[in-house]
């Protein structure tokens, strides 16, 4: 019973004490991200059991892309940018994204194997 | 008239009924560029250039729903520990190789935006672009870009690691799955964990594991970007 309620009380308590956190050390981290890294250390450690917090979790990331909607039509303020910037933006990008997924993938593949070769056991 | 949409109630429901139809629209035609996200986006700005109404107005609606951002970004956490069978026995590698690509991932974003010309705004708001949006729009505001244009950056190169990522990576011969699950998890965050998920459940786990850490890892990159800047 009430699942859902003791997620949603958990990851908001994670997320408060990611904001507490942040102002206690005084470090440039967003208090939502150090959330998320006080709740994967306490699912890690044992601490939360991840039933507790799953249908919460489920539910908010099942309609995590209608959450940036707002977000998104915020850029009517920024219309500017997009008209005398566009070549430096997407170029950026374009480059930065093909670098990335080259530069991991290289090393993952020369350093890690892979799955194909050595298949990673079920849990 | 003014009144009315400067109310919580129309911006809520502008976007979530939208949304709605921008998700019906998709699970017609399946292509990334039906995504539903950039649809919806897309419509109510339209609505709101034509009826002439004020973002600020909109946004009083629009901050509830963005209000979820912050546990959402927590939840991330659940994912990120049902995949955690492919950190065993590589979790200092795989935690060395993720920090290695994010940090390539801004570096490269921020110097091509430069010497191309690019605002200071602008490029700052490129740097969080690899990883997922709420993380990225919090980087983004923690290092002096726009928020809003981080949001943007994020989905299109999200939308591009999930349209090429799997296509480079098999051209430039990258072929086992766990390698081609945590490339495209690190440089396109959600977008591109869903299109690795259509590769199997090693590829997409991968990536979603690989996203998590690369969301960990980038703040913590962006502060030490912001010290060294800040220093001289």
């Amino acid at each position: 019973m009430f699942e859902v309620l003791r997620g949603f009380a958990i990851l908001s308590l994670a997320q408060l004490l990611g904001e507490v956190l942040r102002r206690v050390l005084g470090i440039p981290i967003p208090g939502n991200v150090l959330g998320f890294g006080l709740l994967a250390v306490a699912l890690f450690a044992g601490i939360i059991d991840v039933e507790n917090v799953a249908g919460a979790a489920k539910l908010l990331l099942d309609h995590l892309t209608l959450l940036f909607a707002p977000v998104i039509v915020g850029i009517v303020l920024y219309k500017e940018f997009f008209r005398t910037q566009w070549l430096p933006m997407t170029s950026a990008i374009l480059v930065s994204t093909a670098i990335t997924l080259v530069l991991v993938g290289k090393l993952v593949d020369s350093y890690l194997g892979g799955g194909s070769r050595h298949e990673i056991p079920r849990r | 008239m003014k009144s009315l949409a400067a109310n919580p109630l129309f911006g809520f429901t502008l976007t979530v009924g939208c949304f709605y139809l921008a998700a019906l629209l998709y699970s017609k035609f399946r292509s990334p560029l039906a995504n539903p996200l950039l649809v919806s986006s897309i419509i109510i700005i339209l609505v709101l250039e034509q009826t002439g109404i004020d973002y600020h107005d909109y946004n009083q609606g629009g901050q509830i729903l963005t209000f979820f951002l912050g546990p959402a970004t927590v939840a991330l956490a659940v994912p990120l520990y049902n995949n955690r069978r492919f950190l065993r026995g590589r979790l200092l590698p795989l935690l060395l190789i993720i920090s290695l690509g994010a940090f390539a991932a801004m570096a490269s974003a921020a110097l091509t935006a430069h010497f191309l010309g690019a605002d200071r705004q602008v490029v700052l708001s490129l740097i969080p672009k690899s990883v997922t949006t709420p993380i990225a729009v919090e980087v983004a505001a923690m290092i002096g870009g726009i928020p809003e244009l981080a949001g943007v950056f994020v989905i299109i190169t999200g939308l591009l690691g999930a349209l090429w990522g799997p296509r480079l990576l098999r051209w430039c011969k990258v072929k086992s799955p766990l390698a081609m699950g945590v490339a495209i998890g690190t440089a396109a965050h959600g977008i591109g964990t869903a299109r690795a998920l259509e590769e199997g459940e090693l590829p997409g786990g991968a990536s979603g594991l690989a996203m998590g850490i690369a969301g960990l890892v980038t703040p913590a990159l962006a502060a030490v970007f912001l010290r060294l800047f800040r220093g001289n």
